[in-house]
């Protein structure tokens, strides 16, 4: 090692500082053991198959949870948000109003709406199945011109019902969904479903509506009205069950049908299993409860023509029974048929199948919802397809602007 | 999966030349607990990684590399400060005190040149292979480390 540059003084100097130490060394097993400990404890991690098997299905779960959230939020930022759409005098549709944010915000659609005869508001209520919308629980009145939103407190809570309210929800989950609509939820975890078939007085000083409440174990409807400001609500004195309140064009009576529907089952709210199919009646009676008058046996979804001589509803098919369809007829407030084409009999009609007829403002057409929206003429010819109208989620057309004509 | 064929090898090194490793990781670390942990633990790296040598350059200046690693890791105090137990021991004085300090002052690649030069008894191949430099660099950094401890030499060769 000559060609090695060294210093013997160096060596000897640092000899003094770190000295030789012979009396102790570590063992060879020592050394083995070592790396032993260490590559056991990395075989473990990865043989340890339970523990292999746990982390994967947390890594699966935790990549589906996130692609699932993805999705969610994707969907739902996708759509569109929801809308009033209505029919103008030529019914052609046009778009009244749009929740000013996303749909995410606003809620899935629109359940029901309808107009205030002076044109510049609106009263809806929205599908509140989320929780996060802006329009959940109760009725919005809208200032069509502004956006301005005014929510109206929903029904009070009926004592004598809400312990069977309880019950029920208990019982039958669906049945409970249904009948909790008008009440303020009294529980955290039931869900609201809001309030149904709003008709805006010709006056425009009260909203009429419909709730569905339990009586002696059945579901039957409320009607009742209130001020546009969410004051002086008042529950109609029917004397029966009552759904589809409809303003007589000078405002002092009202028209209804006891069943949501021509011909339906009740349900028991304990097992949710129909019990009987009844038919729904319509009736006339006045704000005060009075002078209640029978229109027709079997009808629903009545509508009040603009100059008060005649009633559109919904009545039993000629075939078989069918719920949520009917045809259109015709009847006088005081139960006279003037329905055309009267030679189908009593359980004829005009016009598609629908749900309801709602009058233009003038008086001399009719639009119905059949799937999608037709217009016909009040005598049922000239059936016009509405295009661009399936699946829309409020229950009837409106028509837009909707002055009416002076009663006769 | 550790390759165990060279593990012979790798112990009769550990038998052989043990003293040398203490020594070495000593000096780096400034404690003698700590330098018998290296040397153990810089074993242990060398077999578990044996797989990693591959036949490059020396088996024991790889090892060697390994042990460096783990005392520099370990390092606990400054080798200047291990002037207190050897002051313990009546093997201190003025000159080897100042070669302390001088040795301390060092950057820290002239330190492990010298100390692999002096307590290891390594050529220049060696030194190079297990600090991971070129054969001339250990060249030019142990003649940068004589000069500078030159005076210190003096002082002792006086």
């Amino acid at each position: 090692m000559s060609n090695v540059e060294y210093s013997p003084e160096l060596a000897a100097a640092l000899d003094r500082l770190v000295p030789v130490d012979e009396t102790s060394g570590g063992e060879w097993d020592d050394v083995v053991g070592r790396v032993g400990s260490r590559t056991r404890v990395r075989l473990r991690l990865v043989r340890n198959r339970p523990l292999r098997l746990a982390l994967a299905l947390v890594a699966i779960f935790l990549l589906l949870a996130g692609v699932a959230t993805a999705t969610y939020f994707v969907i739902r930022a996708s759509q569109p948000p929801p809308a009033v759409v209505a029919l103008d005098g030529n019914g052609r549709l046009r778009t009244v109003w749009s929740c000013p944010t996303s749909g995410f915000d606003c809620g899935a659609f629109v359940t029901d709406a309808t107009p205030a005869p002076d044109g510049r508001h609106l009263a809806l209520v929205m599908d509140s199945a989320n929780s996060l919308s802006l329009y959940q629980d109760g009725i919005h009145v809208i200032d069509v011109a502004t956006g301005a939103d005014r929510q109206l407190p929903a029904a009070p809570p009926e004592p004598k019902t809400q312990a069977a309210q309880f019950r029920a929800w208990r019982r039958h989950y669906q049945a409970a969904v249904r009948f909790l609509g008008c009440a303020p939820p009294a529980h955290p975890n039931t869900f609201d479903v809001p309030a149904q078939d709003l008709a805006w007085s010709p006056d425009g000083s009260r909203l009429a509506y419909a709730c569905t409440v339990v009586r002696g174990g059945n579901e039957v409807g409320r009607i009742h009205t209130i001020r546009p400001d969410g004051t002086g609500r008042r529950l109609l004195q029917t004397g029966t069950s009552a759904y589809w309140p409809t303003w007589s064009p000078d405002g002092k009576r009202i028209a209804f049908s006891t069943e949501p529907a021509p011909f339906v089952p009740t349900r028991a709210t304990n097992t949710g299993r129909p019990r009987r199919w009844v038919h729904s009646a319509i009736y006339v009676v006045d704000l005060d409860g009075s002078h209640r008058q029978l229109v027709t046996r079997a009808g629903a979804a009545p509508d009040w023509s603009p100059d008060g001589s005649t009633i559109a509803y919904s009545a039993l098919p000629c075939t078989r029974p069918r719920y949520n369809s009917g045809r259109t007829r015709l009847v006088t407030p005081d139960g006279r048929d003037v329905t055309p084409q009267s030679r189908a009999g009593p359980c004829g009609g005009i016009g598609p199948a629908a749900v309801g007829a709602v009058w233009s403002p003038d008086g001399r057409r009719l639009a119905i919802r059949s799937g999608l929206f037709y217009v016909m003429d009040a005598d049922g010819k000239h059936v016009t397809t509405i295009p661009g109208t399936e699946g829309f989620g409020q229950s009837l057309p409106l028509w837009w602007p909707p002055e009416r004509k002076e009663p006769k | 999966m550790a390759e165990t064929s060279v593990w012979p090898e790798i112990e009769s090194l550990y038998r052989s030349e043990f003293n040398q490793f203490v020594r070495v990781a000593q000096a780096i670390t400034g404690d003698r607990d700590a330098s018998l942990e290296s040397v153990q633990e810089g074993f242990a790296d060398a077999l578990r990684n044996a797989g990693q040598w591959k036949g490059r350059g020396p088996l024991e200046a790889w090892v060697w590399r390994c042990v460096v690693n783990r005392a520099r890791k370990s390092r606990r105090r400054p080798f200047v400060e291990t002037r207190g137990n050897d002051r313990r021991n009546g093997s201190d004085d003025s000159s080897d005190s100042d070669l302390r300090v001088r040795l301390a002052a060092l950057p820290e690649r002239q330190r492990l040149v010298v100390f692999l030069r002096y307590f290891a008894d390594l050529d220049y191949r060696e030194i190079a292979s297990a600090l991971g430099i070129e054969v001339g660099t250990v060249s030019a950094t142990l003649h940068a480390a004589h000069a500078a401890l030159r005076v210190a030499l003096e002082e002792v060769r006086a």
